[in-house]
């Protein structure tokens, strides 16, 4: 038998009889002192119910934690202002595309891009496959941040931690395709 | 059974030679060889019949002659004489007839001294080392003796001579009048002390030991100069022993007359301090060491029968100091010049504890010294020590250093060590009276057993079992090495609020985090906030309600390192910060961490994972900060 007690609100569990208090209860062996918790000033166990609930709100927090990670190791490939102009760089190509011509000092994004990348104005075809390759890139990003998304609200909203281990496999699938460690 | 120690019969022997007592003699030819103390009374008795029958067949006062000095300074010759006195109901005592002789004046003094001896063993020895001194001041002091001067004692000191560290004899006594008190003289002859004079005497004890010093009295009168003092060896034997074992006689009583009548007499006694020899000259054999019926002196060894003898010393002779009534004994193996050590052991009341070990001050050479050692703990000595080597006796709570350069192992007073502790000042730490083991307390009154782990900059422990059956005492400054551990077996008092500096390295593979179990019970209130960094990416988490004290997150990766510092509150929270590998071999992650600990915690505890698995540091270091 283990003992456990209860020193300023905390919890206690020892298998060291000679070191527990006298007011120590008598717990069964292989407790752990994620089994008990502190009910009316007295040790009681948890129920099966709260314990999963407390596992899975864990788990929740875990995998939400590991969700973040995914995106921030994702953005922190980009230096932030190149993240930041992203919206207005991919509108400036559609346009490229579209109208299948470039005029300078009319995409200043894509514009600076370009002489940064060439050293000067290429001709329109190299534009318009080098927004292309941009625009592609966006629904590359699109799809990770939908993923993302919708991973989140499936971890904020399930209530039964059968339903972790999918959400860990959909985590780890998006995780190897997008090359994230 | 009649001993006269060797110096004396020299003394005798020169008193023989002397011009004068030949010439009473008759210039007879004595046979050194045959010479016994005996016979030489028979001598001087032969020789006061002749010279003067009244005296000594004067039967009503004097039944024998026991003894008889020559004062060579002056020219009065004293002789003195065992007083039985038993008409007079001073049964056992000693009375002594002063016969002055000289060339033109024969006459005595009698009724002079009784000394008390119901405590000794009379003997002619005690006399003549005991009572011969006495008179034979009195005959240098007095210039016109007189038939009928009762010689009384007062103002009387002892005239003690060192000279190079010998001894020689000689002895004044002052007059004083009887009904004077009459103070005790006190003195440590082992060290030429004077301690008291007249109980208005003090020393300079520094510059005693310089010879030829002055001792300086409260009486600004009265400046004694060391050179011109003198010390002498009293004793007595005893019967049925070895002659040189004999026992120091104490004379702690005499009983002086009243002068003026005799036949009443009013007796003062005193008290006198044991006498001491200063000479070691005193030879020694086929005695037993652990049974010696020696008093307090200093003696050569050559032999022994029986007794225990220090480690490392099988050669004689040895120097033997003996003080606190036998009960103290110093040893100098002295046959050995290359020995740098000296042993000393003290007697319980039943039996001698065992030679502890000094190192010469003298051959103290720091290059003996190491920063490193390994502590064993058993119950016999370690095979094949190297030097600096550590060993815990753990039957008889002895620590032992081993220097291989005098090939001994040192016993280190780890008892004394301790005090100086924060714990030990806190009344956390202690040596208990009754095992003699060191005990931490996590609140006074509950004590736990634990092993000093003190005698070297950095120890390596080397006696643990992963069922943390030995913990380990560390003062603040020390290092220690634990390799191969599921736990850290240091105790704590949570009072002094240690810190500790801990780095490990470990092969354990485990994604999650790790820390400790102060004293092996589980926590409910640990917690770890934490920022990670793997490549160009930031990120951070908290942790709560964990079960251990949390250190550093594990990886999953057989090579993990951390360095921590770990701070105990007094009320047993621990504060943790460390800075540490994480996953994939090469994650940085930095921790804050917190936990706290059962009241009764007084150990670090084991290692454990979030999720309770216990395992194993390959190499951890821990350094006590405070």
């Amino acid at each position: 038998m283990l003992k456990a007690w209860i020193e300023n609100n905390n919890i206690f569990l020892s298998e060291d009889d000679s070191i527990a208090p006298s007011n120590a209860i008598e717990v069964p062996d292989g407790t752990q002192i994620s089994d008990l918790k502190i009910g009316n000033g007295q040790i009681v166990f948890k129920t099966q119910e709260e314990k999963e609930q407390e596992q899975l709100e864990l788990d929740k927090k875990r995998l939400l934690q590991q969700l973040f990670q995914i995106s921030q190791k994702f953005l922190s490939k980009y230096p932030e202002a190149e993240s930041k102009g992203w919206v207005i760089k991919v509108e400036e190509c559609r346009q490229i595309v579209n109208s299948n011509n470039f005029t300078q000092d009319t995409y200043p994004t894509i514009e600076s891009e370009l002489l940064a990348y060439y050293g000067s104005i290429p001709d329109i075809d190299t534009i318009i496959q080098y927004c292309q390759r941009i625009i592609n890139k966006e629904t590359y990003y699109k799809k990770l941040s939908g993923t993302i998304a919708g991973l989140r609200n499936k971890l904020e909203s399930i209530t039964s931690i059968s339903e972790i281990t999918n959400i860990e496999t959909l985590m780890n699938n998006l995780k190897t395709e997008y090359g994230i460690e | 059974m009649i001993y006269i120690h060797q110096e004396f019969i020299d003394d005798l022997k020169l008193k023989i030679t002397l011009e004068g007592f030949k010439y009473q003699l008759g210039n007879e030819t004595i046979d050194y060889s045959q010479f016994t103390l005996q016979n030489y009374l028979n001598d001087v008795k032969s020789f006061i019949r002749v010279a003067n029958n009244d005296i000594y067949n004067d039967t009503t006062i004097a039944t024998e002659l026991v003894g008889f000095t020559i004062d060579d300074r002056t020219k009065y010759n004293c002789i003195y004489i065992l007083y039985n006195d038993a008409t007079n109901s001073i049964n056992d005592k000693l009375a002594f007839y002063i016969k002055l002789i000289d060339t033109d004046i024969e006459s005595y003094v009698k009724n002079i001294l009784l000394f008390d001896l119901s405590n000794y063993e009379i003997n002619s020895e005690f006399i003549l080392l005991n009572i011969r001194p006495l008179f034979t001041h009195y005959h240098k002091s007095i210039t016109t003796p007189d038939p009928n001067y009762n010689l009384y004692l007062d103002e009387r000191y002892y005239e003690l001579q060192i000279r190079d560290n010998i001894i020689n004899d000689s002895q004044r006594i002052d007059r004083l009048d009887v009904d004077q008190n009459i103070d005790k003289i006190q003195r440590d002859l082992k060290y030429g002390t004077l301690l008291d004079l007249m109980n208005n005497v003090n020393i300079d004890k520094d510059n005693q030991t310089k010879l030829n010093q002055i001792i300086q009295t409260l009486d600004p009168n009265e400046v004694y100069y060391m050179a011109d003092f003198k010390l002498r060896l009293l004793g007595k034997p005893l019967n049925n022993v070895d002659p040189k074992t004999y026992d120091k006689t104490k004379l702690n009583s005499i009983i002086i007359d009243n002068p003026s009548d005799p036949t009443n007499r009013t007796l003062n006694s005193i008290n006198l301090e044991d006498y001491q020899t200063h000479k070691f000259s005193e030879q020694l054999s086929n005695i037993n060491l652990d049974d010696i019926d020696l008093k307090n002196g200093n003696y050569i060894v050559n032999s022994i029968t029986s007794g225990t003898l220090p480690q490392n010393v099988n050669t004689f002779p040895i120097y033997l100091e003996i003080r606190n009534d036998g009960k103290y004994q110093i040893l100098v193996d002295i046959s050995n010049p290359n020995n740098k050590l000296m042993y000393y052991r003290i007697y319980n009341g039943t039996n001698w504890e065992d030679w502890s070990t000094i190192l010469l001050s003298k051959d103290i050479d720091p290059s003996y010294f190491t920063t490193y050692s390994r502590l064993t703990v058993a119950t016999s000595l370690p095979n094949s020590p190297l030097h600096g080597e550590l060993y815990y006796n753990n039957t008889t709570n002895k620590l032992y250093k081993y220097n291989q350069i005098l090939n001994i192992w040192l016993e280190l007073d780890w008892r004394n060590i301790i005090t100086e502790s924060p714990e030990y000042q806190a009344n956390r730490l202690r040596v208990n009276n009754t095992t003699g083991k060191l005990e931490i307390s996590p609140d006074g009154s509950s004590w736990y057993e634990c092993i000093p782990a003190v005698g070297n900059k950095v120890i390596e422990l080397m006696t643990f079992d992963n069922s943390y059956s030995y913990k380990y005492w560390i003062a603040p400054g020390q290092i220690v090495i634990i390799r191969n551990a599921n736990h850290i077996p240091i105790v704590y008092a949570k009072d002094i609020e240690p810190f500790f500096d801990g780095a490990y390295w470990y092969s354990y593979s485990y994604d999650d985090w790790i820390g400790i179990r102060p004293s092996n019970i589980s926590i409910s209130n640990g917690d770890i906030q934490y920022m990670a960094a793997a490549n160009n990416s930031v990120w951070a988490n908290r942790l709560t309600n964990l079960s251990i004290v949390p250190i550093a997150d594990n990886s999953d990766h057989s090579e993990d390192w951390a360095n921590f510092v770990l701070r105990i509150r007094n009320n047993q929270k621990f504060l943790s910060n460390a800075i540490e590998h994480g996953n994939a071999g090469y994650f940085l992650v930095v921790n804050n961490c917190s936990g706290t600990a059962s009241s009764m915690s007084y150990w670090l505890g084991p290692w454990y994972t979030r999720t309770g698995v216990n395992f194993q540091l390959n190499v951890l270091t821990l350094t006590r900060r405070a």
